[in-house]
């Protein structure tokens, strides 16, 4: 028997509704009608919940299948990394999986199954994530086919509606999955190229920001700059890198500009502006050629050699105030290597943080060593964002972003489970063994000290009697008055009676004990043959109270309890005798 | 009576339990006069071979002793008197109750201890 098989019809849960015996289960179309009206409600109930809210008999296999359904499909759905909106959806199968279990047993779960083809297709949407947008709208179709085809197998019995609708899903998955990685593939170029651009520009950016706010600059200065040294700076960035020989002069040549350009800096030293004139036109033309790989038309540098020769004259320039906005310094530094390193090590997996309340998935698809960013896209290749790998980490750091789980295959699911409910099983099978014959040795030894008491009680009996025997004798030797010998016998005929109509009270027989407004009537409940004791209770089962059977008797004899149960004919006939026997005393 | 209970813990029996729903009935009153004994209705949760734990509608007095008749197998009646070892309300409305067969004297007890035994065969 396969392990399933075993746990399907031994396995014993609390508080499940299980038969006890032989007790003939309920027509099997309960069970069916019971899932099918859970499905088609869309319960998101456990099965055993649905077969605890009946009182109708399910069989060991139903109960145990309902279990295994639930217990299957909490753990995968637990483990399986995907958007709590498909959990919440995929979940509901139970209801198919449990008629299955019951029906099929371990061939239920078997790879070749269409719901364990399904619940491992999945995966495939590991990253989705529900955002109300295009992006859910086929796998919201597929999960309404799904439930239509569940729903259809259910009525009519038969799998094709399942199998078909399966294999229509692992189709479109699998040519999703190539579409993604094909517009994934297509987005990293794209991206890879314009963060090179992006580096150069912010790079740019950062040197003017760095060398001309504050300044004071003539406006033709301004022009060359904006017009023409930036776009060659860009390049030289972009094209040889801002660790290079032609990045740096460029930067270099900026910083002479600047100097020249603003009177307030090159007005306080005459010889080094003397210096500077001689070579700068000459070292913007070795930039140019370096960076742009030929000559430069010499009229380019005109605006600088006019505001050159101004300045070497010594003549007033009209110069306006600088219009360079902020830009981050950090942009004129290499990325940071360690960086590098472990932002690589972060490429290729799920992310996933919340937003206004909704989970949403990303992907990691790769670092961009040019910016030190890093590419998001979504389950279907298209680009969610760019942001500096620093952001990131400070993010996952302070627990906004996580990990997702790595996925988790329903095999992998299936086997734990299974594992787990063995030990259990055969735990409970070496306890009930020991259970087993723990009672029949109780039942037993139960028996025989019942049979020792009754023997004990003969034998006490037996002593009492002929003990009574020889005081009526030795009384009736001692006292010859034949009145006294009547009142002894008379007693002793009394004692003896109540003494047997007190043996022969059963268990839910009533006595009263006192009379009148105190009188207190209460049940046999328990007889303790060994100790003579019998145990009364009221008629809720409540203030118990023990008497000895000699002292019930005696109480009995002097008037102050009562047997009631065998009938006011009893306790009539048994008051006449005792009332005789006082007057005729 | 049987000893196997542990009384710290209430409802707990320290023995193996078959967990299983049937229709226990618990007399909750005797009858008085023309009017009949009360019955309670309960399913049983689990039984073992000394006591039962069972689900009720409505609570019952710890300490009281009860007569249950319950019925396994949809044959043999078992009339046992059982004392009520406990009774909690759970989250579900309902009240557990744990209840301890007592041993009368006559065959009831060694009898449900037999049958309890056949049930843990199967």
């Amino acid at each position: 028997m396969s392990l399933i098989e075993s746990i399907i019809t031994e396995l014993r849960i609390p508080d499940l509704p299980y038969p006890v015996g032989q007790s003939a289960p309920d027509d099997s179309s309960r069970w069916h009608s019971t899932l099918s009206e859970a499905w088609q409600a869309g319960s998101d109930e456990r099965v055993v919940t649905h077969l605890q809210r009946t009182d109708a008999v399910w069989s060991m296999r139903q109960v145990n299948a309902a279990y295994l359904a639930d217990r299957i499909m909490n753990v995968f759905l637990r483990r399986s990394g995907l958007h709590p909106y498909l959990v919440h959806r995929a979940a509901r199968l139970r209801f198919w999986l449990a008629l299955d279990l019951e029906a099929r047993g371990a061939e239920a779960v078997s790879e070749q199954r269409p719901l364990h083809r399904w619940l491992d297709s999945l995966q495939a949407l590991r990253g989705w994530s529900r955002t109300g947008g295009r992006s859910d709208r086929p796998v919201e179709s597929h999960l309404a086919a799904m439930e239509q085809a569940v729903g259809e197998a259910f009525r009519t019995g038969g799998e094709e509606p399942l199998e078909a609708c399966v294999s229509d899903w692992l189709e479109q998955i699998s040519h999703q999955a190539e579409q993604a990685e094909r517009v994934a593939q297509r987005l990293w170029q794209t991206e890879s190229g314009a963060a090179g651009q992006r580096a150069a520009e912010q790079a740019v950016r950062a040197a003017l920001s760095r060398t001309c706010r504050g300044r004071q600059l003539p406006a033709s200065l301004w022009a060359f700059i904006e017009d023409d040294w930036r776009v060659l700076m860009r390049r030289a960035a972009l094209e040889h890198g801002i660790d290079s020989e032609p990045w740096r002069h460029a930067f270099r040549l900026l910083e002479w500009l600047i100097w020249v350009g603003d009177g307030n800096l090159c007005g306080q030293d005459r010889n080094r502006l003397y210096h500077v004139g001689e070579q700068l036109t000459d070292k913007l033309v070795q930039v140019v050629t370096l960076v742009e790989g030929r000559d430069p038309d010499p009229q380019r540098f005109a605006p600088v050699d006019a505001l050159l020769a101004r300045r070497l004259r010594d003549e007033a320039v009209e110069q306006e105030a600088a219009s360079i906005p902020e830009a981050d310094p950090r942009w004129l530094e290499r990325p940071d290597e360690a960086q590098g390193d472990e932002a690589r090590s972060w490429v290729g997996s799920w992310y996933l943080y919340e937003a206004d309340g909704q989970q949403i998935r990303q992907f990691l698809t790769g670092f961009l060593e040019e910016t030190g960013e890093v590419l998001w896209t979504n389950a279907r290749g298209a680009k969610l964002d760019i942001e500096p790998f620093r952001s990131v980490r400070e993010r996952f750091e302070a627990g906004e972003l996580t990990h997702l789980p790595e996925a988790y295959p329903f095999a992998g699911v299936l086997s734990d489970t299974l594992d787990s409910l063995q030990r259990v099983l055969e735990s409970q099978r070496k306890q009930r063994e020991e259970a087993r014959d723990k009672a029949r040795e109780e039942a037993e030894a139960l028996r025989r000290a019942q049979e020792q008491a009754f023997e004990e009680e003969r034998q006490r009996e037996q002593e009492r009697e002929e003990r009574e025997a020889r005081e009526r004798a030795e009384a009736e030797r001692e006292a010859r008055d034949e009145a006294e010998t009547r009142r002894i016998n008379d007693e002793a005929e009394i004692r003896e009676k109540v003494l047997a109509e007190v043996d022969r009270l059963e268990a839910g027989s009533w006595i009263q004990l006192g009379s009148g407004e105190e009188a207190l009537r209460l049940k046999l409940a328990l007889r303790i043959r060994a100790s003579g004791k019998l145990v009364f209770v009221d008629r809720y089962g409540l203030n118990r109270r023990e008497i000895l059977r000699e002292d019930l008797a005696t109480r009995v004899r002097d008037g102050e309890a009562q047997l009631l149960s065998e009938g006011a004919e009893f306790a009539d006939t048994l008051s006449r005798v005792v009332g005789r026997l006082r007057v005729g005393r | 009576m049987t000893g196997t209970w542990k009384p710290e813990d209430g409802e707990q029996r320290d023995e193996y339990r078959i967990a299983g729903r049937i229709v226990a009935d618990l007399q909750v009153a005797d009858g008085v006069g023309d009017e009949p004994p009360r019955w309670l209705r309960c399913r049983t949760r689990d039984i073992s071979a000394s006591g039962l734990s069972v689900t009720a509608d409505e609570p019952v007095v710890e300490g009281a002793l009860l007569n249950l008749k319950v019925t396994v197998d949809d044959s043999a009646v078992h009339s046992l008197l059982t004392e009520v070892r406990s009774c909690r309300e759970w989250a579900d409305g309902f009240w557990r109750v744990g209840l301890a067969v007592l041993d009368t004297g006559d065959d009831s007890l060694p009898a449900w201890k037999e049958t309890v035994a056949i049930l843990l065969e199967a």
